[in-house]
């Protein structure tokens, strides 16, 4: 099943590369009001999951990669926050969820949460600027256990997803692209590799998904950067500031 | 170039068949001998384990004492007769609100928390056990994991030939790994072997299913026991004749059925809370019904009657969807569906008030449904209740969950929490 990631993945980028007039972001309605309360961000370590294809269907999961990536993906993420303007609260989750099974539990719910949410936000779909904004999803009051844990106004959620194809598969991609050539005269390009990052800012008190969006591109962390871009700037109380956007 | 296509599909297709077949033997085949697992087998089994450890990781396994304690005893009574497999066999609780059962490769067995919502005895649970535990002892599930990786390779090659876009794989994976019609007959008749040579009543298996079958809504659900089970009904069809000719025999082993009642208690309401949040609200209201023929505690039940109304009027759009799903099997609710939950949306937001209240009335101290009512009151736009209720929800729980939600609507409100009316 891990696999139909893959075909998904697979899927999303050409989605995502046909996209123009279209928006992969998602705001609250009323994103500036709620943002009034956010000062304090916490990120749940992202779910990485990378892997390696083969042609016997023997596939593997790239444990080694998968760290990399997840340290890059949080190192990235805390440093986007606070250029936005949030601060970032430090929390062991890895200690947490080791050491109690519900506090386990409740991040599993949440992340389940967001999976229900990501289809009332249609996440992953072209949508123009005016449809995405809206939209509005919540996850739900479980996610005040983890703001009461961590003392965070909102939490940052992430999950990545890649794949690597192994040698054979790539020879095949090759065949099928000189077969293709023979029979029709346009000679389609596999990519070798694939990723799609989704991030999502969560209101820890109300469960509301303040903006999420979702990108794909090649394996590595560089595509969670873009999808982090359109992470709106934090709002002080006063309400005083815009929402903009901080390019890098 | 069809003709260049057909020829090459058909070429694939002979591989795909080539490359179907395995040569797992089952447990009873191999209990006398030293069986070496072959590396497919091996695959498999780490393919399983990794599944444990993910599901462990996430919280998502029950381990409270009535629960460890009750599986224990079916466990022991299950297996009393084979040393090899007391070993290779563990059950577990897995935090899903499907009624479903999944034998992994490994040994390990999973019951879904939304299988008590059916079942009504332990010796029902045990039943399904038994079936799970027949499909291991097959090792049904490995040749499941192999078959289907062989199938995958079948796809891979059919992909280069049609284009290598994807589009048959997509339908390859997208097919639930289930075992055959053969292999799921297999297990009952091993079942029933087993059930016997533990001192259950055959007949248990029979009652299991007449249980799991009373449920209609989840015979479309591609992840229960139905649909992963074809046969079902000509299976039930067959333990009836099974249970018509087999003589009546007492319950030889130990059952504790207010144990199992404590967890069935809690796995409804676990299960219930699991729906509420995927936003299954047809679904939760199936336990709610179920709830009023076993457990007396009101103030609970009309809190979760509330949670469902309160549901329907908050999603009208996905209630329609999930309650055409459940008629039809179908992922698109018709029009008509969808305007009744529309239409109704005003007589589910006074129904689930009715329910709040009358679980408050029930038990003054089951102040979840305040929240709610607070929560309602500001939607409604009356404002000074909404206050209210939020700030006697917190004197009740200060401790609550949920605190933070109601102060930030406190807060919304232009209220401090604790402020006095």
């Amino acid at each position: 099943m891990k696999s139909l990631h893959i075909a998904a993945i697979i899927t999303l980028l050409v989605f995502v590369a046909s996209c123009t007039t279209t928006t992969s972001t998602r705001r609250h309605p009323t994103l500036t009001k709620q943002l009034e309360y956010i000062d304090s961000v916490v990120v749940i370590p992202p779910r990485v999951e990378i892997e390696y294809v083969t042609l016997t269907g023997e596939n593997e999961r790239l444990t080694e990669q998968e760290d990399t990536v997840r340290i890059h993906l949080i190192t990235m993420a805390e440093h986007r926050l606070k250029r936005c303007g949030y601060d970032v609260v430090e929390f062991d989750f890895e200690d947490a969820i080791k050491s109690n099974e519900e506090f386990a539990y409740t991040v599993t719910q949440v992340r389940e949460g967001f999976d229900q949410a990501k289809k009332e936000l249609q996440l992953g779909k072209g949508l123009t600027i005016e449809e995405a904004t809206t939209l509005k999803a919540s996850i739900g009051e479980v996610v005040n256990v983890i703001a009461e844990a961590t003392g965070a106004d909102a939490i940052l959620l992430m999950r990545y997803e890649g794949f690597e194809k192994s040698k054979g598969y790539k020879s095949k991609d090759i065949g099928t692209s000189i077969l293709v050539g023979v029979l029709t005269g346009i000679v389609p390009v596999a990519a070798p590799t694939g990723a799609i990052t989704e991030v999502a800012l969560i209101d820890g008190a109300t469960g509301d998904v303040l903006w999420a969006d979702i990108m794909g591109g090649a394996l590595g962390p560089s595509v969670a950067a873009t999808a982090m871009s359109t992470l709106p700037i934090d709002v002080d109380p006063v309400g005083d500031a815009n929402l903009v956007e901080v390019n890098e | 170039m069809k003709g260049v296509q057909a020829m090459l599909i058909a070429c694939v297709t002979a591989l795909c068949a080539c490359a179907s077949t395995s040569n797992v033997r089952s447990m009873s085949e191999t209990q006398h001998t030293a069986y070496v697992p072959s590396e497919e087998e091996q695959w498999a089994i780490e393919q399983a384990d990794k599944f444990h450890a993910e599901l462990t990781e996430q919280g998502l396994l029950y381990r409270d004492e009535q629960v460890t304690s009750c599986l224990a005893r079916i466990e022991g009574n299950l297996l009393s007769n084979s040393e090899q497999l007391q070993d290779a066999i563990s059950l577990f609780i897995l935090k899903s609100p499907t009624p479903n059962a999944l034998a992994l490769p490994n040994g390990r067995i999973y019951l879904n928390a939304g299988l008590f919502t059916p079942l009504e005895t332990e010796i029902q649970l045990a039943a399904i056990a038994a079936h799970e535990i027949a499909h291991v002892i097959q090792r049904h599930s490995t040749q499941a994991i192999i078959s289907q990786k062989n199938k995958l390779v079948g796809s891979h090659i059919l992909d280069f030939a049609t284009g290598g876009f994807g589009l048959v794989y997509l339908g390859t994976y997208a097919s639930i790994m289930s075992f055959s019609r053969e292999q799921e007959l297999e297990a009952d008749e091993e079942a029933l072997i087993l059930l016997e040579k533990s001192g259950y009543q055959k007949a248990a298996l029979l009652q299991a299913f007449q249980a799991l079958n009373r449920y209609s809504e989840f015979r479309h659900n591609k992840q229960s026991l139905y649909s992963s089970h074809p046969s079902f009904v000509s299976r039930m069809k067959r333990l009836e004749k099974e249970a018509r000719t087999a003589n009546a025999t007492t319950l030889a082993v130990t059952t504790r059925e207010d144990e199992f009642n404590y967890i069935k208690a809690k796995m409804m309401e676990s299960s219930l809370r699991m729906r509420l949040r995927n936003k299954e609200f047809n679904q939760a209201l199936t336990i709610v019904e179920e709830a009023d023929n076993h457990f007396p505690d009101s103030a609970k039940k009309d809190f979760f009657r509330g949670e469902v109304y309160y549901g329907f009027y908050k999603h009208p759009e996905i209630s329609a969807k999930e309650y055409y799903w459940i008629q039809t099997g179908k992922y698109k609710a018709d029009e008509e569906t969808e305007e009744r939950f529309f239409s109704e949306r005003e007589n589910n937001l006074s129904a689930a008030i009715k329910s709040y209240k009358l679980s408050i009335q029930a038990d003054q101290a089951y102040a979840k449904a305040l929240r709610r009512l607070g929560e309602i009151a500001e939607i409604q736009g009356r404002d000074q209740q909404a206050v209210y209720y939020f700030n006697t929800y917190l004197k009740q729980l200060p401790d609550a969950k949920d605190v933070l939600y109601v102060k930030r609507a406190l807060k919304r409100l232009g209220q401090q929490s604790g402020d006095s009316q």
